[in-house]
């Protein structure tokens, strides 16, 4: 990497933080510095690859002037934040506040896993079979040619492998890095990575500090932060960082709307969860399991308001996400046709995979290499916090592991046209990576601290 | 009683302490492996880089590779998918074919299917400038090239490369 690689690189990524402080700055008012920094750092690529998507569409491809703009509406925006918005008071964390050598293993902890992802992401070469075969040929494609008239590779079927309609949020954020720091310095397109990832792991802490105390958020973030799965696809150039993130902070938001009842937090959860649905076709899955909870969460309160909110939740998220299937609905479908798949034989003929997929799920989560101790950490804590099994917060978190899970059972048993073994072997990881924001919440949450019992 | 007490949850928080810097200790070292011990992944490092480097050169003219896959059997198919992926991934916007681009390609079962010799008019059509035929022979990708717009269907140049994706063993 030449120095002017990343001077344009570090530009990039600081005005995908500018970008995400300026939406953030009116959303998240009553919040810690670091929890608005990784809302920001997660949002930030979000909104940026709906402005280069929104451009292309209108015939231009991505540019450090498209870029620029939009920069400068964030900064606008600031602007006015500084002189017209009143921040709101942030409530105390709870609990106890860390040690400083606890601190310290947690930084390093981030950082170590900081450095694995950015090591991928800024120095190593595109060589995960998913990212060049799907994610990153995408981002090429968008980097070079419009959406508007529609690019030869979405028509082209002999280019169905990389599957032609999936979503482009990534790819686009990943193409804004090629016009920004030139295409011709392969490899630092990935770089958004590193910030969702250290947004994810600010977005963790913050939100479990608020609701148990620094300690706690901190032993947490350290087993979210270091799963050897995450630090080894987050750089890779797949989409799955972007997918964690998104997941991570529309969850933080989810728990702080089911906690105080701001609908800033729900206009927040139901932004990150439009970038879910524009990430991975998982995405709109997390979306709708995402949807049920803020239905959920609002146990307490009359259900006529409950219905409002997610009704309104509902459109927000439509409203972001409904150009997509829009704009792919005359494209052949020459790839995995789910909604064809969805019959009644079908799924009868499959419902022997069931316990085929179960059992290799459930097996892959004691596989230390991917997972070192996290999800044995969380049935061990659950059975020591069966007292708190009552809490909304954690009924809110079980919910989306359990429905999250259903999804991914009812997927491989259902409309795979693959081989069910074979397509677990490649791609089981991936869909437990799935389920971990919720897990790294929950871990954080059912911690036993002798002062600090209550859960918020 | 209070004091014992106390000293238990102490002793059960270093407990815990002590797992989690376990815990994060291992994740490291299993990230590490994976990236810098797995044999794997040096090989497919080197085919990939070698893979760029030749698709690069045949592409640099912007016209489209034709490439026309003998002799894999068994596993070794496996090398089909990786070849023409990585292709695509590096050639673009140049294009690189395996077959009419009418013919919707998915599985490593549909590329071998479709992937038949092409006429001189089909190669014509589609702005094919250089054909690569890849056989496997004795443990060894052999890229061989020929050029359909000059002089017919000649064969010029060969590219070995080990299976590991090691060195370029050499061209002629």
């Amino acid at each position: 990497m030449t120095s002017s690689a990343a001077f344009w690189c570090a530009l990039y990524l600081g005005m995908l933080l500018v970008v995400g402080y300026g939406v953030v700055v009116w959303l998240a008012t009553d919040r810690s510095r670091l929890e608005i920094f990784g809302q920001a750092a997660c949002l930030g690529p979000a909104v940026t690859g709906w402005w280069l998507i929104a451009w292309s569409l209108l015939g231009h491809a991505p540019s450090l002037a498209s870029v620029s703009a939009l920069c400068g509406l964030a900064c606008v925006s600031l602007l006015c934040a500084g002189l017209f918005r009143r921040r709101g008071t942030v409530a105390p964390a709870l609990g106890h506040g860390a040690l400083l050598w606890i601190q310290i293993v947690t930084l390093l902890a981030v950082l170590g896993g900081a450095g694995l992802v950015g090591r991928d992401a800024l120095i190593a070469p595109t060589d995960e079979w998913d990212a060049f075969v799907t994610w990153q040929l995408k981002a090429k494609v968008l980097a070079i040619q419009p959406l508007a008239p529609r690019p030869d590779y979405f028509s082209n079927k002999n280019l169905s492998y990389s599957h032609l309609r999936y979503p482009i949020l990534y790819p686009m954020i990943c193409a804004g890095a090629m016009a920004v720091i030139g295409s011709d310095k392969t490899g630092l397109e990935k770089s958004p990575a590193l910030l969702l990832y250290l947004g994810m792991a600010a977005a963790v802490f913050g939100g479990l500090r608020r609701m148990r105390g620094g300690r706690i958020a901190c032993w947490a973030t350290i087993l979210f932060c270091t799963l050897p799965r995450l630090t080894q696809l987050g750089g890779t150039g797949t989409a799955e960082m972007a997918l964690i993130a998104f997941f991570v902070c529309s969850l933080d938001n989810l728990l702080l709307w089911n906690q105080r009842g701001r609908s800033e937090a729900l206009i927040l959860c139901a932004l990150f969860c439009g970038a879910l649905c524009w990430t991975k076709n998982e995405g709109l899955a997390m979306a709708a399991v995402n949807m049920v909870l803020v239905f959920l969460a609002g146990e307490t309160r009359p259900l006529w308001r409950r219905s409002i909110a997610t009704a309104a939740f509902a459109s927000i998220v439509a409203a972001i996400y409904l150009t997509w299937p829009i704009y792919t609905r005359g494209l052949p479908r020459t790839d995995e046709d789910y909604a064809s798949l969805l019959t009644v034989p079908d799924v009868v003929h499959h419902l022997d995979r069931v316990p085929v997929v179960m059992r290799a799920l459930l097996a892959g989560t004691v596989y230390v290499p991917h997972w070192s101790l996290f999800w044995p950490t969380l049935v061990v804590l659950q059975l020591f916090a069966i007292k708190w099994g009552r809490n909304r917060a954690v009924i809110i978190l079980w919910s989306a592991i359990i429905l999250q899970a259903a999804v991914i059972v009812a997927a491989y048993c259902v409309v795979t046209i693959w081989d069910v073994k074979e397509l677990l072997a490649v791609s089981g990881d991936r869909m437990l990576l799935h389920l971990t924001p919720p897990a790294a919440f929950l871990i954080g949450l059912l911690w036993p601290d002798r002062q600090a019992t209550q859960i918020h | 009683m209070a004091s014992a007490s106390a000293d238990r949850w102490n002793i059960g928080k270093l407990a815990v302490a002590i797992l989690i810097l376990a815990n994060c200790a291992c994740a490291e070292f299993f990230t590490w492996q994976d990236r810098f011990v797995n044999p794997r992944r040096p090989q497919e490092q080197k085919l990939y880089a070698n893979l760029d480097r030749l698709f690069s050169y045949w592409c640099q003219g912007g016209d489209s590779v034709f490439l026309r896959f003998e002799n894999f059997t068994g596993r070794d198919k496996g090398y089909i998918s990786t070849i023409y992926y990585r292709g695509v991934f590096t050639a673009f916007p140049a294009r690189v074919l395996v077959a009419d681009p009418s013919t919707p390609l998915f599985s490593l079962t549909q590329i071998l299917d479709a992937n038949q010799v092409p006429s001189g008019q089909w190669l014509r059509r589609h702005d094919v400038g250089v054909v690569v035929t890849i056989r496997l022979q004795n443990g060894l990708l052999l890229f061989s090239l020929s050029w359909p717009r000059e002089t017919g269907t000649q064969q010029r140049s060969q590219f070995l490369l080990d299976q590991s994706g090691g060195q370029s063993l050499g061209h002629s």
